[in-house]
């Protein structure tokens, strides 16, 4: 029994503290992923919030048949798609979430070429249909296998690498930048 | 740029920061559902929404099919109770048939009311079979009545063939115009009573007395018994009528030449329904019903 489960099992039983320290292992996580999903911290803020409610509300329902990071990221996938259909947006996400991201790599030019390719990227995952940008933010950005990304957006592990193989020959087709050497 | 260097570049993108006070906020959000989740105080704050949806989702298809059984066994009492309410009805019914005489006596009224009307029928059947076998006897007693008024006309006609009267053939003769004649005019009369009558032919003869203006026309002359020279309408008596009439209540605009109007019963002259009278030797034709009307068929 990994440390996760041991933790949802004293959770369920009403333990407030391992409660606490599911939220501090999950929550960054999982505001990082509505914040690249998002348009804003508010709203990214305000969805983490509704997230950790719901899982909390159906903590009891989690019977442990996927791992509780999966489960989590369901839940957070789930408030995210209902807050866009209730706010009837458009399929585009904001492409300006990485812009103020502090810059932790090593050499000045290393670093200003790695971050336009970077930014350059990005923008392309944003520019993808949003089954590909599902896959991508799931697999890439929060670092999930291929199997918890089928189990969180409830599609098959073939279907999940079909699409991310679309989502690399989409973004391989348009980084053509030939100063950028990585 | 390769594959592998995209994937890595998107493996380190990076995590944005987490607004302060966030943490602390989610912590306070925490609402568990256990025993030992939160203080009695604290608890009556938490939403029963979701812990009523999740009951209600897991229990929604047993209470589905029990509402379902329900409204069955429901449906059920009611149609036996009707069913058990519509056989006490029967049996109080059926008991108070038996009982009640006033009601049998009546049935026995109504059994015998039945057989009268059934004999009756039966009687006024066979009266029908007695007046179709009469009918049938008037056709064979006409054409009796025919044949013997030609073996008249043909004895009268040797009379007057052996009569040492050398007046009597041409008299003859002459009251044989005399007759066609007044046929004509009863022809006429006829036609024209039915020309103001919507084209139909009157009843009888005494119908046309304003279109005759004297009963001698309706005596032939030959018919020395009947004609007298004083013969009036207030005298006249119906049954001095020397000529038949065939034409009662027919339509007049069809009936033409080969239709019979009337007949003398001395001469046998036939008139017809377009106003023309033709002499007719005995035995040489004979008149048959046909569609309502009278025809003249030669033999």
């Amino acid at each position: 029994m990994d440390r996760d489960e041991q933790l949802c099992r004293a959770a369920q039983a009403g333990g407030m503290q391992a409660a606490s320290e599911l939220l501090g292992m999950y929550y960054e996580r999982v505001f990082a992923y509505l914040r690249r999903r998002c348009t804003n911290d508010e709203d990214a803020a305000d969805l983490t919030q509704k997230a950790f409610s719901r899982v909390w509300a159906s903590l009891q329902s989690y019977r442990g048949q996927s791992s509780f990071s999966t489960w989590v990221h369901a839940i957070a996938h789930h408030v995210y798609v209902d807050w866009r259909r209730l706010k009837q947006l458009p399929s585009t996400e904001g492409e300006d979430w990485w812009k103020d991201q502090p810059d932790h790599t090593p050499g000045p030019f290393e670093s200003v070429a790695q971050r336009e390719t970077a930014e350059q990227l990005y923008a392309l995952v944003a520019k993808l249909d949003e089954d590909a940008r599902d896959v991508v933010h799931l697999h890439y950005y929060q670092g999930l296998t291929l199997e918890q990304t089928a189990e969180v957006l409830s599609v098959a592990v073939s279907t999940v690498k079909y699409r991310l193989r679309r989502a690399l020959d989409f973004l391989k087709r348009h980084v053509l930048n030939p100063k950028v050497n990585l | 740029m390769t594959e592998s260097q995209i994937e890595t570049l998107l493996r380190r993108a990076p995590r944005n920061t987490v607004p302060a006070g966030l943490r602390a906020q989610l912590e306070a959000d925490i609402r568990l559902p256990g025993a030992n989740a939160v203080p009695d105080e604290a608890r009556g704050s938490v939403p029963a929404e979701p812990w009523f949806n999740a009951w209600l989702k897991r229990w929604i298809p047993a209470l589905s099919f029990g509402v379902f059984v329900l409204g069955c066994l429901v449906v059920l009492a009611m149609q036996s109770s009707e069913l058990s309410g519509l056989r006490r009805e029967a049996e109080t019914l059926r008991q108070s048939a038996s009982a009640d005489p006033a009601e049998g006596v009546a049935t026995a009224d109504v059994m015998e009311s039945l057989r009268k009307d059934q004999q009756e029928i039966e009687k006024l059947r066979a009266e029908i079979a007695a007046l179709r076998a009469a009918l049938g006897q008037a056709g064979e007693l006409q054409a009796e009545n025919d044949s013997l008024r030609d073996q008249v006309r043909i004895q009268r006609a040797t009379v007057l063939a052996n009569s040492d009267d050398p007046f009597a053939a041409p008299s003859e003769k002459a009251d044989s115009h005399q007759c066609i004649s007044h046929m004509k005019q009863l022809g006429l009369a006829l036609r024209m009573w039915a020309n103001d009558n919507r084209d139909i032919y009157p009843p009888d003869f005494l119908s046309i007395t304003q279109e005759l203006g004297t009963p001698k026309v309706l005596v032939c002359p030959a018919d020395k018994a009947n004609m007298s020279p004083e013969l009036s309408w207030e005298s006249f008596n119906p049954s001095r009528v020397s000529y038949e009439y065939f034409g009662a209540g027919q339509k007049e605009a069809f009936r033409g030449h080969e239709w019979v109007l009337t007949r003398c019963r001395i001469h046998g002259h036939i008139g017809h329904c377009d106003g023309s009278v033709q002499q007719v030797a005995p035995g040489r034709a004979r008149i048959v019903s046909e569609n309502g009307g009278y025809k003249l068929v030669w033999q």
